[in-house]
């Protein structure tokens, strides 16, 4: 069985896609082509869950991020409709240099990692969390091979992190009101007429 | 050792030791792909003939029988028009445009089961080009990409009812896609699934439920999700009408008010294509409803074992025309039966789609968004809180 394995072949593409679309997003002037390549790289993550068989991650990754994030920022960007920020990252200013280093920390930063992640054995990595989740699952008939699906990662949110998953809920209400307070109060974007 | 491999986009297989399988996927890619944007001109045809009708009138009837080679005429026209580009217009997005639509678009209905697959020796061909876990969803997914496509269309143009017609299409799509996501919470819970091939078959049959340990069967009705879901038809149905801009929500193309919205400035193929986008989300709508509410490709009454039964005793002479074995045969008869079964219902709800178009007026911006987010909503949620108030109260009795 030493024929190409093509999905293999799948992945190291949408991995090349969604770095290659992500560099994109910080390189483009134009601010809604960024955002456009940013919504491809969001799409490209979701194709590399997908490759991985963790079809749930990928689609809800499609849909949040891609398919509604992204879009309100693609529709305001192009209701302002800016211009160019054809501005050079070399100009001489305190602020270019700003810009350099911060470009030569984040170039260190991705050396650094790749330097530390080469000196880990590869096999700690694929023994961490997703094979201790496994033997702790709580039922039995789960099968390994039945990680992606959505029984057992539904399992898991309602029995093992039901704390987290409810404290995010609250979260994310609180922001939504939270949202909704600011945008009424004096000064939003609506008078509070009635 | 091929036996009984999932057969599907290429994904799962290995290209060096199955060439046969990418072979057998990338055709079926291929054919329903092409399957589905020739429906297209048929139901132009439709759109055009059926309201006429409707309407006391005649429609296009003079090129071939029943004016049916009027769409050959209008394709050719599509292609040699002269090319047109507006000024200003971004020509990178402007041409990407057309093409951001028509992909999601027709990759949505990757996941739809068209009929019960087939088997012949050792292999099982599935008539559905991927069978995801998460089938219903992908298709949430997958369309909500569709709004790039309008938006790079709308923006790009640089034409003010453009970018109108492109910002309303969008935020209609993002307000109606909750509505349409929540109406189906109920379905999900009552077939337990999210894939799509499941709730057919959870379909199949007369209809039968368990309410409180004791098993109940109504003979005279087949077990569709209706049924069980009849607010959230409704609910998907309307919230489909939205998505696909249709009317009596095609706000984004109001030619009273946008000329022609965000595709105004498109002409010729270009334009050619946006229209097949929008058939290709009808079609998904279509099909979707099909699945999820009246039992897809099964045929009501009869479940698949019973079908193949049938074709394994009438079946003779199609499996002396195939040169396979009578049992192979029968899945093949059965698959047909079911594709039929699956075309008509699902032709039904295209037919429905067209006539609503020619019933109702258009809905004003503001209507649009209190009935989407004032009336569709709170129903949905309405809908998700007593189906599962229903539900606990089915399982006491287990």
């Amino acid at each position: 069985m030493a024929g190409l394995n093509i999905e293999d072949v799948l992945f190291y593409a949408f991995g090349a896609g969604t770095v290659l679309s992500a560099v994109l997003v910080v390189f483009f002037a134009n601010p809604i082509y960024s955002a456009l390549f940013l919504a491809l790289a969001m799409s490209m993550l979701g194709a590399l869950f997908f490759v991985l068989e963790a079809y749930f991650i990928s689609v809800a990754q499609i849909t949040v991020y891609a398919g509604a994030v992204m879009v309100l920022f693609v529709m305001v960007l192009m209701l302002f409709d800016l211009k160019n920020e054809g501005e050079d990252i070399l100009k001489v200013s305190p602020l270019g240099l700003i810009k350099l280093l911060a470009v030569g920390l984040l170039c260190g930063f991705f050396i650094g990692t790749g330097w530390v992640a080469s000196k880990i054995p590869g096999k700690v990595i694929s023994e961490t969390s997703m094979a201790s989740d496994q033997q702790t699952a709580i039922n039995k008939d789960v099968q390994p091979v039945d990680i992606g699906s959505t029984v057992s990662l539904s399992r898991q949110l309602f029995s093992k992190y039901v704390f987290a998953f409810e404290a995010v809920s609250i979260l994310l209400l609180v922001a939504i009101v939270g949202s909704v307070a600011l945008a009424r109060s004096k000064g939003g974007t609506h008078h509070v007429s009635r | 050792m091929f036996g009984r491999a999932t057969l599907w986009i290429g994904i799962k297989l290995k290209m060096g030791t199955s060439p046969f399988e990418f072979l057998i996927n990338t055709l079926k890619v291929a054919l329903i792909f092409i399957m589905t944007v020739n429906i297209v001109p048929l139901l132009v045809w439709v759109e055009r003939r059926g309201p006429a009708f409707m309407q006391n009138r005649l429609g296009p009837n003079r090129v071939g029988p029943l004016g049916l080679f009027q769409l050959l005429a209008d394709a050719v026209k599509f292609i040699f028009k002269e090319e047109f580009i507006p000024e200003n217009a971004n020509r990178v997005l402007y041409f990407m445009a057309p093409g951001l639509c028509l992909l999601p678009a027709a990759l949505t209905f990757a996941a739809v089961p068209l009929a019960s697959p087939i088997h012949i020796g050792d292999y099982t061909f599935k008539i559905q080009i991927a069978d995801i876990n998460v089938g219903i969803v992908y298709i949430f997914a997958v369309a909500s990409l569709g709004v790039y496509g309008i938006l790079s269309a709308g923006w790009s143009s640089a034409n003010k009812y453009s970018l109108m017609g492109a910002l309303r299409a969008s935020s209609q799509m993002i307000s109606y896609e909750l509505a349409m996501g929540l109406s189906i919470i109920g379905i999900l819970l009552i077939y337990q699934s999210f894939s799509l091939n499941d709730m057919v078959l959870a379909q199949e049959g007369p209809l039968k439920f368990v309410w409180q340990g004791k098993e109940i069967i109504i003979p005279f009705l087949p077990n569709w999700g209706v049924w069980y879901q009849p607010v959230a038809l409704i609910l998907f149905m309307t919230a489909g009408f939205a998505e696909t801009n249709r009317l009596p929500f095609d706000l984004p193309e109001g030619e009273a008010e946008l000329v022609a919205g965000y595709h105004t400035e498109y002409g010729g193929f270009k334009f050619n294509i946006f229209f097949m986008a929008e058939y290709a989300h009808m079609i998904t709508a279509s099909a979707l409803i099909t699945t999820l509410f009246f039992g897809g490709y099964s045929l009501g009454f009869a479940n698949t074992a019973q079908v193949t039964q049938f074709w394994a005793e009438h079946g003779q002479s199609a499996a002396g025309m195939l040169g396979i074995s009578i049992a192979d045969a029968a899945t093949v008869l059965t698959s047909l039966t079911h594709l039929a079964a699956f075309s008509l219902k699902t032709g039904f709800w295209l037919f429905i789609y067209i006539w609503v178009r020619w019933t109702l007026p258009r809905f004003r911006y503001d209507q649009l968004m209190d009935l989407g987010w004032k009336t569709l909503l709170p129903w949905a949620l309405a809908n998700v809180v007593i189906t599962t108030t229903i539900m606990f109260f089915a399982h006491v009795g287990n």
